[in-house]
């Protein structure tokens, strides 16, 4: 049997597997050999990947075309991007501009962009961040080619005051629902956690062209996070509406939904996309994190079919009850047909008065 | 109730005027609009618009209302999408499964509201519709909801069954409790399609002092009933000086 010496019980240095040993007047040392993870993140990945892929592509230009990318990063010298001003070359002017557009789903683009227009500030009108949501309101958003960029920091104490430097992505750019960007979801991805109240979280705002994928100047603002009863309190009053993020949809018979009771208008605004699968025509649902507010209160509005030629019109109601279960009241929500022709695989949409008997 | 009178149209359809409830979060629209589908106007454009005089805001979530295609006097349709696109256009969904009929009617007797208003739920008193005075045959309720303001009623009624008590008298009937309203004519839809088998065939219904009498019901067939029909509708009360 062949004997091999162990670094744990005999006094000399040296390297064994992934431990190493180094003699000191004090005695020996053992430390683990430190090893660089080679294992990244999906996102790191898919990152990673996506520059090559961008780089590669500048490779495949034509001459003209580089000239194109040259002339665009002399214009963008000084044009901050994302908060990053720096000297670009026409290869750095491309992976930055085609990465911005991967990060919205769009193709690369392989002529530069004419950047003459430029990128308007974010106009809105609040920035809500409390310990069960982050909100920006009031967007008033210059064209629909426009998306916004959010960069945000995780909750920083009081005291600080600079952490431009630790603020991440948030999104790359949203759509704004009526004036909104519920951020809410994107921020607990991102950061891992909600701040806790009377932190403070920095905040950058910027417009991205999906077009040309150029972003305009950041907006930078520092929001302290209160509590949900301090919003109220300071007069913000949540929206009434349900989407498909908001449903347990165990059975995935929502393919979209977005429902809505406008303040003060006595209408139940109603979109969605349904697959009502199995025997009936008609399906209940359950807010996933139940409200205080139940609400309760009916409407009837078209549907149709989803499949074409077919087009198939209908009528269906839409009811808000609560039920109780486990103890305790729900938010149920229930779609059911009423009139009209019916297929599973349907749609509703429309707005009609919210009603209730109990009026 | 006021009315408002097109400044245009991108598809040819000619004058329009709608009878309209105007409030600064809630407009509701009533009109008929035929036009000839083979007309180019119509053929050009992806979407259809409708030019108006200022409305009360910016623009509206979507809208479901009706349209119906029209063949040797036989009426077929769906249920469509139109919103407030900006302050002077309101925009309908094309849909061309019937741009190969006689005549295309887009059926206006629905609200326009935006979305995101925060303040608090209003609600209006839901009733019942329960039919009465039933005259020519059978007039079954389904699910129903009615509800009214001083302006408007609402009516979205589900009839399990309409029938014919034979091939040459219409049905008529009342819904007991509804408040006294404008004549009207609207359109209700059947569950299934006239041949060929697109959309659902519609016919048209008619309120007179409050009665509610509906075409022949299929005239050209043996039987002359429909089942799982409805109809969703606004239709302006009836002021009190004129009753």
């Amino acid at each position: 049997m062949k004997a091999l010496p162990s670094i744990a019980f005999n006094d000399f240095s040296g390297t064994a597997g992934n431990v190493t040993a180094r003699s000191t007047s004090g005695g020996t040392i053992l430390s683990v050999r430190p090893f660089p993870s080679k294992v990244c993140s999906q996102s790191q990945r898919a990152r990673r990947n996506s520059l090559a892929t961008i780089s590669r592509a500048y490779k495949q230009l034509t001459d003209t075309q580089m000239k194109g990318w040259a002339a665009l990063a002399e214009k963008m010298k000084g044009t901050s991007l994302f908060g990053k001003s720096a000297e670009l070359t026409a290869h750095n002017a491309f992976i930055r501009i085609n990465s911005n557009r991967r990060m919205l789903g769009q193709p690369l683009l392989t002529d530069a962009p004419d950047c003459q227009h430029c990128i308007p500030a974010v106009t809105y009108s609040g920035i809500l961040v409390t310990t069960r949501r982050v909100l920006v309101s009031g967007i008033e958003s210059p064209s629909e080619a426009y998306r916004l960029a959010v960069k945000m920091s995780a909750g920083k104490s009081p005291g600080v005051s600079s952490a431009w430097n630790a603020t991440v992505v948030i999104t790359p750019g949203i759509a704004d629902d009526w004036g909104d960007a519920s951020l809410t979801t994107l921020y607990n991805d991102k950061i891992g956690f909600l701040p806790k109240e009377g932190e403070k979280v920095f905040v950058e705002l910027c417009w991205i062209d999906t077009a040309s994928g150029m972003t305009g100047e950041p907006e930078r603002t520092v929001v302290v996070c209160s509590s949900e009863e301090q919003a109220e309190a300071e007069g913000f009053v949540e929206r009434k509406q349900f989407t498909t993020g908001m449903i347990v949809n165990e059975e995935k018979k929502v393919l979209d939904m977005d429902i809505e009771i406008p303040g003060g208008t006595s209408q139940m605004v109603a979109e969605g996309t349904f697959d009502i699968h199995g025997y009936c025509s008609y399906f209940y649902e359950r807010l996933a994190e139940d409200t205080d507010e139940m609400l309760e209160g009916s409407t009837m509005v078209f549907s149709r079919a989803s499949s074409r030629p077919d087009f198939k019109p209908g009528m269906m109601s839409v009811t808000f009850s609560k039920i109780w279960e486990s103890g305790r009241y729900h938010q149920q929500i229930a779609v059911s047909h009423r009139a009209g022709g019916y297929e599973q695989q349907c749609e509703i949409f429309g707005s009609n008065p919210l009603m209730a008997f109990n009026i | 109730m006021i009315r408002i009178t097109a400044t245009g149209n991108n598809f040819g359809a000619g004058d329009i005027i709608f009878t309209a409830f105007v409030d600064s979060n809630l407009l509701i629209l009533n009109a008929e609009v035929t036009f000839d589908p083979s007309n180019p106007a119509y053929r050009a454009v992806s979407g259809l618009e409708i030019y108006v005089p200022d409305l009360p805001f910016e623009r509206s979530a979507v809208s479901g209302m009706l349209m119906f295609g029209t063949l040797d006097g036989k009426k077929n349709g769906t249920a469509i999408k139109s919103r407030i696109k900006d302050r002077n256009t309101i925009a309908v969904e094309k849909v061309t499964a019937w741009d190969d009929n006689d005549t295309v009617t887009l059926v206006f007797s629905n609200s326009y509201v935006p979305r995101n208003i925060r303040g608090p739920v209003t609600r209006l008193k839901w009733n019942i519709a329960d039919t009465t005075d039933i005259a020519g045959g059978t007039a079954s309720n389904g699910q129903t909801y009615w509800t009214a303001t001083d302006e408007w009623v609402f009516l979205g009624i589900a009839l399990s069954r309409l029938e014919q008590a034979d091939a040459g008298t219409q049905v008529s009937f009342r819904i007991r409790g509804l408040p006294e309203m404008e004549d009207f004519d609207g359109i209700l839809m059947d569950n299934q399609a006239m041949s060929p088998s697109v959309g659902t065939a519609m016919l048209r219904f008619h309120i007179r002092d409050n009665v509610f009498t509906v075409e022949h019901i299929h005239p050209d067939r043996s039987w002359h009933y429909m089942q799982h029909c409805g109809f969703i509708c606004y239709v302006p009360r009836k002021r009190v000086a004129d009753e």
